[in-house]
């Protein structure tokens, strides 16, 4: 393995290490926000080459709900917790205490429902991240949108693909109920800020 | 109609994003897009297409994915279809996508528009005919390029499905 290499995997160990440590603390967080109903689990966090971001993270062909947070500042990224619309309805149900609603569209109090999820599994997260690399990260208010997965992430890798011809990508995966579900929480930092996150987790290693 | 979105066929094809594919007939390109733009040319004289995934406007520098960038994407192209004896003016070219995800909470200014402008912008610079198009909005799309008709399905969240 050369230099670089060695490096490179270095880096994405460490990496690996800060993403656990903010999804257990956003695990914390939905614990107490949906009454121990869900709990996180860091799935990956990889490098993945832009032609293949899609059909790796396999959104499928059908929209999907999500709550999209932006990191402001000059170092900032995306947040995007994204949901099948079957889960996204028995979440809101489940928080709001109500029968599930079949939509066609979404209440006021189920994207309520939704975006407060959103807003405090992303702070939990941002707020873990910041602690460890002395960084101040200020999250958005968060967004709603229905949309292909795949069509919302290009936006939000943005801030990789000018600089970058891969992209990385950390994913949680949710347990509700003690059961796999159809959830995700993609977390993309910009290139600025992912050499800020890698700077101070090399100071500390 | 049929949308040919509906379900995946032996046939069908998807280009990621920063991705080229040249491909005769039978056999449709698809790609799933939000700011991003797709350019399709098409041949009928060869019965055969190309879509590239366009992701930004321009490239700073040499790039080893020419299809990643709009300025780069359509020489590129040309050249696939030069290849086989294909001009220009023998070629129909269409956009799709562009759309602006986040509204006015996007970080990045209008991307999705500066890729559509800089895309048409590219096509009229190398003399290829625009003849369609479909762009802008704030919704996604999923596209099916269809090889045997030079016709673009088009499926997105906030309308239905259409065809150009």
């Amino acid at each position: 393995m050369t230099e670089l290499a060695c490096s490179e995997d270095l880096k994405l160990r460490l990496l690996r290490q800060l993403f656990a440590s903010a999804t257990h603390d956003a695990s914390a967080a939905m614990c107490r926000w949906t009454n121990s109903l869900v709990s996180l689990t860091l799935d990956e966090v990889c490098e993945i080459p832009l032609e293949n971001v899609c059909g790796d993270l396999n959104f499928g062909d059908e929209p999907l709900t999500m709550v999209v947070l932006n990191l402001e500042g000059e170092a900032g990224g995306s947040l995007l917790l994204m949901f099948n619309e079957e889960s996204a309805r028995g979440l809101a149900a489940s928080l709001l205490d109500a029968p599930v609603h079949h939509g066609p569209g979404w209440s006021e109090l189920e994207q309520s429902a939704l975006n407060e999820t959103g807003n405090i599994l992303g702070c939990a997260y941002v707020n873990a991240i910041t602690r460890l690399i002395d960084y101040s990260l200020v999250p958005s208010t968060p967004n709603f949108v229905v949309d292909y997965g795949a069509s919302v992430l290009q936006e939000a890798m943005l801030g990789q693909v000018a600089l970058n011809d891969s992209v990385l990508i950390g994913r949680t995966r949710f347990q509700h109920r003690n059961e796999e579900v159809s959830w995700w929480l993609l977390f993309v930092p910009t290139v600025a800020l992912r050499e800020v996150i890698e700077r101070a987790l090399l100071l500390k290693a | 109609m049929v949308s040919c979105l509906t379900e995946q066929r032996r046939d069908e094809i998807n280009v990621g994003m920063g991705q080229a594919v040249f491909h005769r007939e039978p056999a449709q390109l698809t790609a799933i897009l939000g700011s991003c733009v797709a350019i399709t040319m098409f041949s009928s004289k060869l019965r055969a297409g190309m879509l590239s995934h366009v992701v930004l406007p321009k490239a700073v520098e040499k790039t080893a994915y020419p299809a990643k960038f709009a300025d780069t994407a359509v020489p590129y192209m040309l050249s696939a279809f030069e290849r086989h004896g294909i001009r220009p003016g023998e070629i129909v070219a269409k956009i799709v996508g562009g759309a602006c995800m986040f509204g006015k909470n996007s970080k990045f200014l209008d991307i999705g528009d500066c890729n559509a402008k800089a895309a048409a912008k590219s096509l009229e610079d190398a003399s290829v005919r625009l003849v369609a198009s479909d762009i802008g909005g704030a919704a996604g799309r999923r596209i099916c390029f269809d090889l045997t008709t030079g016709e673009i399905v088009i499926e997105s969240s906030a309308h239905r499905v259409r065809t150009i």
